[in-house]
Formats: C-alpha cells, structure tokens, sequence
C-alpha cells in the first residue's frame, strides 16, 4: 500500500485514526458559541507517567543479551527472574512498571557495592569482611559520587581511547550507574517534594530523549521545557511546579505526581466495582461513590486514629531484604572486574549509547528545535500538535519495525503461567 | 443506767422513802435547751430505745421500719419529709450499704437485690436522658462528612458521661476498678491508651444497648458501617451485624452512601452527597486558580455464562479529580500563556547548567551511602555511620494539603474526539465554571502523555 500524504503530516505518515480525530476537532469546535470553546485549557503531561517512559528508555538502552555480561536480558536470568512479566520484548515496553524499577535498583545498587567493595581493597571471597575492615569508605563514596557527576567520562574515554584497547563492559557499567541514579533521584525527589531536585534530573531526561527513538516524549520534554521557560508567566510556571507533587497525608516522603494520584483514585473506583453490575448500580458507582474516593480515605484514615490503630497502614512498608541479591551481582562483577578499567577487553559487542551526550549532539542540530520553534511560534498549540503527530508515528514506525526485528526465539513464552504453573500429566494422550 | 429500770418517771424513792430525783439531768434534757446537745440526743435516743424495746419492737430501726410501711398518714408525710432532704437519704443509703459484710449469707442475695432495686431508678433515669441527647443519633439520611471529620471519642465521650454520670462510672468500674475512683477527665488531652480503649469498649456497649431501645441511637453503628462498606465488606455480613445491634443495615449505610452522592438531597443543607456537590461546584465559582486531573478507567465486566442479552463487556471509563490548592491564588488569565515566547528559547534551555552537577555529587554521595549501608545492614556488617546527608534544593511544603474533589465517573471513552469534548464540557459543568472564566482564564489541566494530545487536538481546533 502506497504511503498516503496528509496536509497535517507532512512527513508522509498518515493516521486514519489522528486524521479523523482532527477532524472531528475541528467540527465540533471552530463554529461552536465562545461559551462552548475549550482553549481556556492549558494541558501538560504528568510526571509519573513521564518516569515510566524514562525506565522504558533504560530497558532499552541497558537491555544488551542473554548471553552478554552486564545488560539487563543477562541479570534478569542470573536473577532468575521472568523477563515476559517484567518486559514486553514485542512492544519493546515495560510491563510492570514497579517490578521494573526495583529489579533496576537491585542491579543499580549491585554496582555500587561492588565498585566501593573493589575500592575498599576488594580481591577475592566474600564482600563483608572487606567492608566490615574498611576505614575508608567515606572517602571512596565521595571519590565515586564525584566520578559518576562527571557526565563527560564515558565520551572523553571513547573518543581517547581508539577501538582494540577499549572496554565497553567498564563504559556500559558506568553509564548504567550514571543513568540508574538520575532515574532515582528523579523518583526520590517526587516522593520528597523536591521540585529543585527533580528538574535537575528533568533536564538530563529532556537530552536523554532527544536522543533516543522515543520521539513522542522527546517532543513532550521539549514541548514542557519550552512552556516552564518561555511559554508559561513566572506565576504559571511556579503554580505548575508547586502543585506538580501532591502530598495528600501531610508526610514529608509522600509526594505523588499528579498522574499517580490519579491512578490511585482509578484504582479504588475499579475496587468498588462489583462484579455482579446493572446499570442502575453502575450509575451508583459513577455518580455516587467516585465522589466520595477521597472521603473513604479519610475515612478509614480516621478510623485507624480513633481505634489507635494506625500501624496498620505500615503492614506493606517493610523493606525486603534485597542483599542476596545485590550481593550476587556484586560478585558477579567483582569476579570478572568490571569496576576496573581493562584496555582491549571484549567480552561485549554491543555498547550502551551515552543518552545524554546524543541527546545533546540532538538538539546541537538545531533542527527539531527550529521545527518547534518556527511552528509554535506561528501557530500556537496548533504547531505543538503537528509536531506531536508526526512524533506519534515516528514512535509508531519505530515500535513497528522493531517487533518485526524481534527474533521471535527470543522471547519466552511462560507456560507456566498460563497453565497455572505445572505441566498437565494428562497432556501425554496427546502424543500417543 | 440502773435508775432508769422500772420506771419513766423523773422521780423515785429512796431506801429512807424520800422522793428524790431520778436523774440529776432530766428535766434539762427534756427542756427545749437541753434537746439541742450531744448528750441530750443520746439520752433522749437511749430513753426512746428503751421505750421501743419496752412496745416489743427488736430496735429502733424495726421501729422505723414499721413506721415507714404503715399506712398512717403521720407516718407517710414523715416519711415524704425524710425523702425530700436527699442528703439524709443518701446518708442513709451509705449507712445501709456499709452495712453489707455484716449481712449473713443467707441474706445476702436478698440484701443486693434491694440494694440493686433501689438503684434502678436512678439509673434509668440517668439512661433515658442518654438516650435523648444528640450526639448518638443522626439519621443516615443526614450522614454529613462533618460526622467523620469531627468524630472523636474523647469528646464525644467526656459528652456523653454529662447526661449519665452514674451509668458511666458503673461502667467503668465494671471494666477497670480504679477507674472508678479517677474517672477519664473531660478536659484531658492527652488519655492513655488503656483509658481509650475502655472508652471504646464502654461507648460501644451503651451504643448497642442504647440501639435496643431505640433505632435513632446508631451514631456510632453508622460509623462502623461506614466504614465496613468502604472496606467491601459483603452485604451479608452487615445484615449479621446488625442482628447483633453492631451495625446499621445495608439499607441504611446504603441511604448514607447514595445522599452523599446525589446531586439534590432531601435536605440540602444537611447530606453530604449535597456537601460534595457543592464543594466541587465550588472550585470554580470560588475564581481562585486549581488543576483538573483525569484519565481513562478501563475494566472488563465479565459475564460466566453469557445470555442474549448479557454480554461480557469492556468498560472504558474516565476517572479524575480537582486539585485545589491550600495556597490560593487568582484564576489564571489567558495572557498567563503566550506561545510567542518560543521564538527565544535556545539550546542553552535545555543543557543541564554546571550548578546541577553539584547538587548531582551530593545526591550521588547520598545514594551510594544509601546502598551501601542497607547492604551492611542487611549482611550484619559493622560499618560506621556515614554521613551523606540527602541536599534540598526547592522542596514543597508537605503540610500545605491541598483539597483533592474526585470528579463522578463518566461513561467517555477520552480516545474518542466527541466523547473527549463531553468529557470536558462535564468537567466544566461539575466544577461551575462561569462563561466569563471560559472565556477570560485559563485552567491547567494535567494526565498521562495520551490524554494530553488528545487534549491538544481539541485546543487547537478551537484555537484555529
């Protein structure tokens, strides 16, 4: 089928679907009475959902292979863990987005106790006796925080260092931690409240996504940049931030994002679905109990005080003990000396792109901020939407062609899971 | 006393037979003076004793006794005259129920069953004035969020005791003994745990007694059923506990639940389904600048055995809410936002400024630390106290709430064009924005990444 040119897609990619949307838009709105016209609304994308784009970003950047040291298809097998309910290897999306993030902070902090355990004088055996002797160890955290803040290492050793004598193992750790603790400061300074914080790690994202192949969201960071910076009065902008994180019980680590909140509200009107529905109890639920989501909140909120009984909110906030583990990676690299710098090893083949120096390079070119620049500046909202259309079936074509790359040997299938998790022993008539 | 033998008279006879007085005091005992003394009541009590004992009564108290239930209008109007002065009646009350380690066994269930009897009325008394104040019953047609808010044991119990300050003690000294000398203050604040949890226990109890004798009495019930619908619990199990006075009935809680959501109550002024109404319609007359965040609800309504006409059907949902913020601040204006300024925005924008990178050590120094110590901790290693303390740069005020209103549900699938526009002319409707705010401000509105665009294509059609 011939590529088919749209007006509002000028780069040849067309979607009925958007087309058709637009239009509709269109319709309903340019003749409508001004009471009725929605451009009083200032729309802005929530963070929460902008974190797990970022973790799909990671995955696919630090993804690497089974068989190849260090990336995470290779961790998620020495950790025995299931990629296909962590990972979708078609979509190339993640799947369970906290099962994600924790399995990337074990191997993160993994890292981190093998490089201070190397530094600490680290040669052979077990990790605990080494840390338990160290006098040093704040000296050798502060040396490494100061390393890993330094974003131009991995570039300036690639471009010194000419390709036999290189050690992508070393480069690709390094820039797993590098980026792993961006990812997690992004996360803690939403849980803090920190807007300062998490702008910091905003900008690294914003380059990250420039870029990356998630032209979507590259389009969205520059799009949400460019109304923090220039769009948006001073008042605007400091109203958007001050409210971007939603601390709902008062605590000083109990920020939400706004999306996140919104997922929790989503999340309880489904658990106050019954399963038995008409649509007299439907109606019940939507335009009764949804009201009251906040309510029932505080309600048992209330409850708990006045029973003396509010240690039965911390029932899921006991930390998992994660040490075997990290433990386990940490060993795996110390044995095969990741930590240290080993010119001319090539034990991987694929190397992890430095997101932050392509994203820079990226938006070096000009050109996608030209593009932005020129359309939003001529045509409002308008140009953001034009852009952000042709970003859409960029992403598109690109999740497209990369599910028709996927080896499908690759991806396992988890009968166990669809079979309850044990092989039926009455299959056997099958083969008979 | 062996001159009072034989004789009543002031006078007898000496051994010579002279006429002599028989006591030297008598005659000013018996004189309005003498009367008034010690020695004169127990000289007058001692003749009165003799004189009772000499009829043929036990004691003077068989005397009085006898007094009291016979239907001798003297003795009835003495008697009403003794009862009027209470303090003599309590006196004599004490005397009587001091006297119980002295009563034989045998008696001994006669006596508590008098004593007990005796007391009855005072308690109900005390029980029908509990039974009629305020604080327990509120119609669940009435049930107001303020309930919930303001509900609080101590108060609600320092209140209570007020109107049964007998009934209370009795209760709690039937669940601790030495409460019943240092009875819960009404003004303390701070009571221990123990005292809280006999409060509970004694309100819940006179909650359910007082549910016997009246259904009005179900403030607390109401409370409790409230709070079992919002954990799910089953229709079943409500109608038990109700059985067992510990719960209102399905029926009732279900009232409470649906005024709180309708858009007219009955009393208006009273539900909190009207409550919430108004406060979301609110936000926007209020004209002070809010966000509005929703997002698509999607859910399979499964059906085990389909029919012609029951299918399993996919619900698409859209579910959000109001942010209202503690710290308000006018509405926005359109001039707030002006897509012309783009033309300014440079590279510079968008490359991280080399103050990050110091801010970036520190939190990098904090992580690593973070790690490192979870993982000695977790392993039993002796590692010392490392002090990278986390660096805030712009931190929100976490005790600066703000107000979060969640929006009805609409049955709006927001992928679609028209059902996103009536998505967001409902949204304007609920939160009463006014012609002139949708057409002078601007409202932020805020969702994940789809939403968003889908949001924008309407916007910019209506900016064409």
């Amino acid at each position: 089928m011939p590529a088919i040119t749209s007006p509002l897609l000028p780069r040849g990619i067309f979607s009925p679907q958007r087309d058709a949307n637009d239009r509709r838009a269109k319709a309903r709105q340019v003749e409508c009475s001004t009471n009725k016209q929605l451009n009083y609304i200032e729309s802005t994308s929530g963070l929460f959902h902008l974190e797990i784009a970022v973790l799909v970003m990671l995955f696919r950047s630090h993804a690497g292979s089974e068989k190849e040291h260090g990336g995470l298809y290779y961790w998620i097998k020495v950790l025995q863990r299931n990629r296909n309910t962590l990972w979708d290897g078609g979509r190339q999306l993640v799947k369970d987005f906290r099962a994600c993030y924790e399995l990337f902070g074990q191997i993160l902090d993994g890292y981190i106790v093998g490089f201070i355990a190397e530094r600490c004088g680290w040669t052979a055996g077990e990790i605990n006796p080494v840390l338990d002797k160290a006098t040093d160890v704040e000296a050798q955290i502060a040396t490494l925080a100061a390393e890993l803040a330094d974003f131009n290492e991995t570039s300036t050793r690639r471009q010194q260092t000419n390709a036999p004598s290189r050690d992508r193992l070393h480069e690709n750790m390094f820039l797993f931690l590098q980026h792993g603790l961006i990812l997690r400061n992004f996360h803690q300074a939403m849980r803090h409240g920190d807007i300062g914080r998490l702008l910091i790690s905003f900008r690294h994202m914003t380059c990250w996504f420039q870029g990356s192949k998630q032209f979507n969201y590259a389009q969205e960071t520059i799009h949400l940049t460019a109304c923090l910076s220039k769009i948006w009065s001073s008042g605007l902008k400091r109203f958007m931030l001050n409210n971007c994180l939603v601390s709902i019980s008062g605590k000083r680590d109990g920020f939400y994002a706004l999306d996140e909140l919104n997922e929790y509200v989503v999340r309880e009107v489904k658990n106050m679905m019954v399963h038995n529905a008409t649509p007299k109890t439907d109606e019940h639920l939507r335009e009764v109990i949804s009201l009251q989501i906040m309510f029932f909140m505080r309600l048992k909120i209330k409850m708990a005080e006045e029973s003396d009984a509010t240690f039965i909110f911390d029932y899921h906030h006991q930390d998992v003990d994660t040490s075997a583990d990290v433990d386990l990676v940490a060993k795996n690299c110390l044995s095969r000396k990741v930590f240290t710098h080993t010119s001319g090893r090539d034990v991987v083949k694929k190397e992890v792109p430095d997101l932050l120096l392509n994203g820079i390079t990226e938006l070096s070119r000009t050109t996608r901020l030209m593009e932005y620049k020129g359309k939003v500046s001529a045509m409002g909202i308008r140009g953001v939407v034009e852009l952000q259309n042709r970003a859409d079936g960029e992403t598109q074509i690109q999740n497209g062609e990369e599910e028709t790359e996927e080896d499908p040997d690759e991806i396992q299938i988890e009968t166990a899971l669809l079979s309850g998790g044990r092989e039926d022993p009455e299959e056997s008539w099958l083969d008979e | 006393m062996s001159s009072s033998q034989g004789s009543s008279s002031s006078e007898r006879l000496s051994s010579s037979g002279r006429r002599v007085e028989q006591h030297y005091y008598e005659s000013w005992y018996v004189s309005e003076a003498g009367r008034g003394t010690a020695d004169g009541h127990a000289w007058l009590l001692d003749e009165l004793t003799q004189t009772i004992e000499r009829i043929g009564f036990k004691s003077i108290f068989h005397a009085a006794l006898f007094f009291a239930e016979s239907s001798n209008p003297r003795a009835q109007r003495q008697l009403t005259d003794f009862a009027k002065d209470g303090a003599s009646l309590a006196s004599l009350l004490k005397v009587v129920s001091s006297l119980r380690s002295s009563v034989r066994s045998e008696d001994k269930e006669q006596y508590n069953a008098a004593l007990c009897a005796a007391a009855r009325p005072a308690y109900l008394r005390e029980w029908r004035t509990f039974l009629h104040g305020p604080e327990l019953r509120v119609p669940m047609g009435q049930f107001t969020a303020q309930h919930v808010e303001s509900f609080s044991i101590e108060p609600l119990y320092a209140r209570l005791r007020l109107h049964a300050p007998s009934l209370f003690a009795l209760f709690e000294g039937m669940g601790h003994d030495s409460a019943m000398e240092n009875p819960p203050e009404r003004s303390s604040p701070t009571l221990n745990e123990t005292k809280r949890r006999q409060i509970r226990h004694i309100l819940m109890s006179l909650s359910i007694m007082g549910n016997l004798r009246s259904r009005q009495v179900n403030f607390i019930q109401g409370i409790l059923t409230y709070y079992l619908y919002v954990g799910r619990v089953s229709k079943r199990v409500v109608t038990i506990l109700n059985h067992w006075g510990l719960a209102v009935s399905y029926t009732g809680v279900h009232t409470a639940v649906s005024t709180m959501g309708m858009y007219q109550a009955r009393n208006e002024s009273d539900c909190v389904g009207a409550f919430l109404r108004r406060e979301l319609q609110s936000v926007g007359r209020k004209g002070n600048a809010f966000l509005v965040v929703f997002d698509n609800c999607t859910a399979s309504a499964t059906v085990r055995d389909e029919r012609l006409h029951n299918k399993s059907d996919f619900l698409k949902y859209t579910v959000g809410y109001v942010l209202e913020p503690s710290v308000c601040r006018p509405m926005f204006l359109r001039s707030d936002v002006n897509y012309g300024n783009v033309a300014s925005l440079t590279i510079k924008d968008f490359i991280p400024p080399d103050s990050d990178t110091d801010v970036l050590r520190s939190v990098f120094g904090h992580f690593i630390a973070n790690a490192v110590s979870k993982y000695c901790r977790q392993r039993n290693v002796g590692l010392e106290k490392l002090d990278f303390p986390l660096p805030a740069v712009d931190t929100i005020d976490p005790k600066l709430t703000p107000k979060i209103h969640v929006l009805p549900t609409y049955d709006l699938d927001e992928s679609l064009i028209d059902d996103m526009i009536e998505i967001l002319y409902r949204i304007a409707g609920d939160i009463g924005l006014s012609e002139t705010q949708i057409k002078e401000n601007i409202v932020l509105y805020a969702g994940d990444y789809f939403t968003t665009i889908t949001e924008r294509y309407i916007l910019s059609a209506a900016r064409c």
